[in-house]
């Protein structure tokens, strides 16, 4: 797939054209749910599960994550899932139907910036991984070698261009292989976890931390739904470039839900909640180790970060597909493409611990950036369109075509979005951890889209937010021009 | 929610031409008209959601109702 010009599907496959039914590569069940699987069992997961003891009862906080994780994929599959899987096209392209032209800049910035945040911070983690394996090899207190960890980044941003570049049927395949294997190493430190608390009892409290955030019952099973919601919606930014993949409507909701939610998201973070109660510390490159000892406990390691590979490449591949929004771009081939958005990953290898602090802290906020967008989206989508879009109009020259708005933007949507993000703010701070105190029966995120979408679909209606669109039955024939 | 007749591909009252002459642009509107004509090769990506609603239903019902017993057990 090194050519642009090879032919036009593997172009529609790699880039941002349309991709037609017969075209598409996920033909089965099982393709779009490892795809999936792997994009949320990284190790990732085991760091957000490792904090769930914190908030007091982690059984009811496994529970609740699960619950927020399953009711977020769905609002995530039908914002943006549904609309790319009916036209082909990319998350960004379908959402400038409702954000209008150039208001879905806005998600285009967050679909690169939460894709590359998070695969440059799996990048740090695994290199950061290799690092602590072969220094507790020399010695177990050896300090990591730091330029053993800039090296095994950089070997691992190259490895991902390699594997990238041959485009997302290959992506499938190693999906599959890496997700799998995510997936049976969850299940290993699950058995290893269990008969560990049989025999021995877990660490003080009875596994629950002596001064746990909460003692609310209902107020931890929310903590638990809040999470799994925000982290469900950070799928929102891939979806759409999967679905359009996907070649039947049957393969959309379930695979995600089992793959993304259950396998993924779910299994790794409740065996790192679980596990916390009888080791010590979040990093699971190094409680894997204290757990299973150090010959068995390395190897594990070794094949979980050699599985976040699989991660790696799906990220990359969406964020290289997001960023031919820009034409020059576009047009280049798709190796280049690739090698681009993986360069700012090259600069970041030199400082993998900066990069862990600050930009998870940042990444806490996805939740804020994402209940605006999924509100507005879905309601846009499927309560003022009818699942109906005008898709050559997507592609329409600036200041052309219906999605056009005012000034290219649907500044509705935008002041939506805004409502969405206060209403969050105001029940919950993903930072501090505060809570209203409505919180403990209903979250933040939940009745943030459902207030949010409320008000954009009253104020579609009200407002006049730009050029509606025609009569379907009108008979004048018009000319639009389209270009990427 | 009802997907109506009105969806189907066949509405686009519309000529599709490409802003350039680039092969990119070509391809587009290839890619754009064979989506619009109603004859269309996009086939089941245009046909009413019927099992999705169903499916995401009893998910999402499904697990509001273990959050609702979850609470009440835990109180």
């Amino acid at each position: 797939m090194s050519s642009r010009g090879s032919n036009a599907s593997l172009q529609a496959l790699d880039g941002r054209l349309p991709v037609l039914a017969h075209e598409r590569i996920y033909g089965s069940y099982g393709s779009m749910l490892w795809t999936t699987a792997v994009l949320s069992a990284a190790s990732w997961a085991y760091l957000i599960g490792s904090t769930f003891p914190s908030f007091g009862n982690t059984r009811l906080v496994i529970l609740g994550y699960l619950i927020g994780l399953l009711i977020g994929e769905v609002l995530a599959v039908f914002a943006v899932g549904i609309p790319s899987f009916r036209y082909g096209v990319d998350t960004v392209d379908a959402a400038k139907a409702s954000l209008g032209s150039r208001g879905a800049v806005v998600l285009l910035v967050m679909v690169l910036a939460t894709s590359l945040g998070w695969a440059y911070v799996l990048m740090a983690m695994t290199a950061r991984g290799v690092g602590r394996l072969v220094s507790a090899a020399a010695s177990r207190d050896a300090p990591v070698d730091e330029h053993l960890v800039i090296a095994s980044a950089l070997g691992l941003l190259l490895l991902v261009w390699c594997l990238a570049r041959r485009g997302p049927a290959a992506m499938e395949r190693l999906s599959k292989i890496c997700a799998a294997g995510q997936i049976l190493i969850a299940l290993i430190i699950l058995g290893c976890v269990v008969s560990l608390q049989r025999m021995s009892p877990p660490l003080a409290h009875g596994g629950y931390p002596a001064h746990p955030i909460t003692t609310d019952p209902l107020t931890q099973i929310a903590y638990g739904v809040e999470f799994g919601f925000d982290n469900a919606l950070t799928m929102l930014p891939f979806l759409g470039g999967l679905t359009r993949l996907v070649r039947h409507r049957r393969h959309i909701v379930g695979p995600t839900l089992i793959g993304s939610a259950i396998l993924g998201a779910w299994l790794v973070a409740a065996v790192a909640a679980l596990a916390a109660g009888v080791v010590t510390g979040s990093d699971p490159t190094i409680w894997i180790v204290e757990l299973m000892g150090p010959a068995v406990g390395s190897v594990v390691v070794g094949f979980l970060l050699v599985a976040n590979l699989g991660t790696l490449v799906v990220l990359v591949y969406v964020a290289s597909v997001a960023v031919q929004q820009a034409r020059p771009v576009a047009a280049l081939r798709w190796d280049w493409i690739i090698g681009l958005t993986l360069l700012p990953g090259a600069i970041f290898a030199f400082r993998t611990e900066w990069l862990l602090a600050r930009v998870m802290t940042w990444l806490a906020y996805n939740g804020v950036m994402f209940v605006g967008l999924s509100a507005v989206l879905m309601t846009d989508f499927f309560f003022l369109k009818s699942q109906r879009i005008r898709v050559s109009h997507l592609f329409a020259s600036p200041g052309k075509g219906i999605y056009w708005y005012a000034g290219g933007v649907n500044w509705i949507a935008m002041g939506a979005i805004v409502v969405c993000a206060g209403i969050y703010l105001a029940l919950f701070d993903p930072i501090s951890l505060h809570v209203h105190p409505l919180f403990r029966y209903v979250g933040a995120g939940i009745p943030a889209v459902l207030l949010g979408s409320m008000t954009y679909y009253l104020a579609m209606r009200l407002l006049p937010a730009g050029p509606r669109e025609p009569d379907p039955g009108h008979s004048k024939r018009e000319a639009i021009q389209v270009g990427l | 929610m009802p997907f109506e007749q009105t969806c189907t591909p066949a509405v686009c009252t519309e000529e599709i031409v490409a802003r350039t002459g680039s092969s990119l642009d070509q391809s587009l509107v290839a890619r754009l008209r064979a989506i619009d004509s109603p004859d269309s090769a996009h086939g089941e990506c245009f046909e009413p959601l019927g099992g999705v609603w169903a499916e995401s239903l009893v998910w999402v019902a499904g697990s509001v109702m273990v959050w609702l017993a979850a609470a009440l057990i835990s109180r």
